[in-house]
């Protein structure tokens, strides 16, 4: 059943004509590689996984809805390995040619309960989205996160994200692969405690547009 | 003396080829003559007149008894001499090249007083109908009223009526007097002149065929206007990898000056995996040759072009409605009378 949906959807997105500026719906795969770390570095974590996304573009405004599932190892003695799965949405308008102001949220889950710090969490910053042919294209983004709250307790003082991304696929933009790398650090305080998080991830994936 | 030299000229000019002759009598009148013995060469024509002749042994015993009459000075008998060839045979009259000038006056005299009509010739012609028309030529021997007409199984009208002398260029448009073209088929022009009581006709018959009117094609490009490119490819440029350069190089750092250093410090192989993939989309992008970008000028020329192209393309399309509406006709004489 989902063999044959696929095979649909590929034939469909590649038997369709249209350049990347008509592409307003792209729905893509990936495989993530991540890298948690929490309080210390032998509290460090290293896993893969899959994820799936959505992108909306429309006019000036834009969303991406993205989720992936890992499973992370822990390389330390004092953390053990959890399952995690984590969930964003970003809301984008354009403000100028290449410069969009960017909202969303995010949540972070993970599994068995306090082997790391469920996350939930706004974010608020800016994304430059640089299309260099309507074969290939570059991004970045820095955004502060908003209130995160923790499973554990606990606030932040300074949390922020960054990323980057290339995109590079067919002529017709039907078929495009992408590299995106995020970087996330949350200085949480708990009791006056530092306990501060900070996540590393880099997804490889593949996406048709409709 | 100057007779005889008056008949030797008469005799090397007006010599005409005498291997026509069938009848006897002919050939030594015709003999005769060149001997520049008159009185036989007369003697001759006259009796060979009596005789039945073919058509041209007539023709050619009249035009020896003339010249004969003219060499020996007897103009009067000469002139009733051309009359009667003139009749016989109109399209027949010396060779003003060959003729002394006073056998040239002589005929130029009998046919002053004949009515006859000559030279009829009809060109083959092809027009379409109701746009052309067969010209019909003809000489008048001297002025009188002169009415071409066309005959055909079914058809008798009237081409044209006036009152003429000398060359006449008449138009037949082929066309019965409502101007439906007449039906293919065999038909005579016949020109009759007539002056008092005398008439001469003269017949010439013509074919008549119908065919299609070529149609115009159409245009699949305006003669001296070139469509110019409307994409055109820029030149290969280096900004991908700058832009990835940019971009990875300012979150790579950004975000290696962030770390915590608390928790930092560990191997970051997401970032590097990262950046050499945007790295190398920015190498991959910047060695494939850019996408061909939109010349509006050109974009426009080439609107203006097809809108030219598409209304000249109209008219040959009405003028090709309007053309499969028409008929060619072909005209073609069927034979001198």
């Amino acid at each position: 059943m989902s063999r044959s949906l696929l095979g649909l959807v590929l034939l469909a997105a590649l038997a369709s004509p249209g350049r990347l500026s008509a592409q307003r719906v792209r729905i893509g795969v990936y495989g993530v590689g991540l890298s948690h770390t929490e309080t210390t570095q032998d509290r460090r974590s290293n896993g893969a996984g899959l994820g799936g996304s959505l992108t909306v573009r429309l006019g000036r405004f834009g969303l991406d809805i993205s989720g992936h599932g890992a499973r992370l190892d822990s390389s330390g003695a004092e953390s053990q390995s959890f399952d995690l799965v984590q969930g964003d949405v970003r809301a984008s308008v354009r403000l100028a040619t290449g410069v969009a102001l960017e909202v969303g949220a995010g949540r972070r889950m993970v599994d068995p309960e306090f082997a790391a710090p469920d996350v939930g969490l706004g974010r608020v910053g800016l994304l430059s989205e640089i299309p260099v042919s309507s074969a290939g294209a570059f991004w970045g983004r820095a955004a502060y996160l908003v209130a995160p709250r923790f499973n554990g307790g606990g606030d932040a003082g300074l949390a922020f994200e960054l990323g980057f991304g290339a995109g590079f696929g067919t002529r017709n933009g039907r078929v495009r692969g992408r590299v995106d790398y995020e970087f996330q650090r949350i200085d949480r305080t708990v009791n006056a405690r530092d306990v501060p998080i900070q996540l590393s991830f880099v997804r490889l994936g593949i996406e048709l547009g409709f | 003396m100057s007779r005889r030299l008056a008949a030797l000229f008469l005799l090397v000019l007006a010599a005409r080829p005498l291997a026509a002759q069938d009848n006897a009598t002919v050939r030594r009148a015709a003999a005769a003559f060149e001997a520049l013995d008159y009185a036989a060469a007369i003697a001759g024509a006259r009796g060979a007149l009596s005789l039945s002749l073919s058509r041209e042994d007539r023709a050619r015993a009249l035009e020896i008894l003339a010249f004969s009459y003219g060499a020996v000075d007897s103009a009067t008998a000469a002139v009733e001499t051309f009359k009667e060839l003139i009749f016989l045979d109109p399209e027949r009259e010396p060779d003003v090249d060959r003729v002394s000038p006073r056998i040239a006056a002589l005929y130029a005299s009998a046919l002053a007083q004949v009515l006859v009509v000559r030279g009829v010739r009809v060109d083959s012609s092809s027009f379409v109908a109701g746009r052309g028309a067969v010209p019909l030529r003809f000489e008048v021997s001297r002025a009188a009223r002169v009415v071409s007409s066309v005959r055909g199984t079914n058809t008798r009208e009237v081409i044209d009526s006036q009152v003429v002398a000398g060359s006449v260029l008449v138009s037949w448009s082929a066309l019965d007097s409502t101007g439906v073209p007449l039906p293919p088929g065999s038909y005579q022009l016949v020109v009759t002149a007539t002056e008092g009581r005398n008439e001469y006709s003269v017949p010439v018959g013509v074919s008549v065929e119908h065919g299609g009117v070529d149609t115009v094609p159409h245009l699949t490009s305006l003669p001296g206007y070139t469509p110019q490119p409307e994409f055109v490819s820029p030149p290969r440029s280096w900004k991908p990898i700058g832009f990835a350069v940019l971009m990875a190089g300012i979150a790579a750092g950004a975000s290696l000056a962030l770390e915590n250093s608390d928790v930092g410090g560990a191997p970051r192989n997401e970032l590097a995996a990262a950046g050499v993939l945007t790295l190398a989309v920015g190498v991959a992008l910047s060695l494939k040759r850019p996408d061909p970008r939109p010349v509006e000028a050109n974009i426009r020329y080439n609107e203006l072009l097809r809108e030219q192209l598409a209304a000249r393309n109209a008219e040959v399309a009405a003028e090709n409605e309007r053309r499969r509406q028409q008929v060619r006709i072909f005209v073609t004489p069927q034979g001198a009378p």
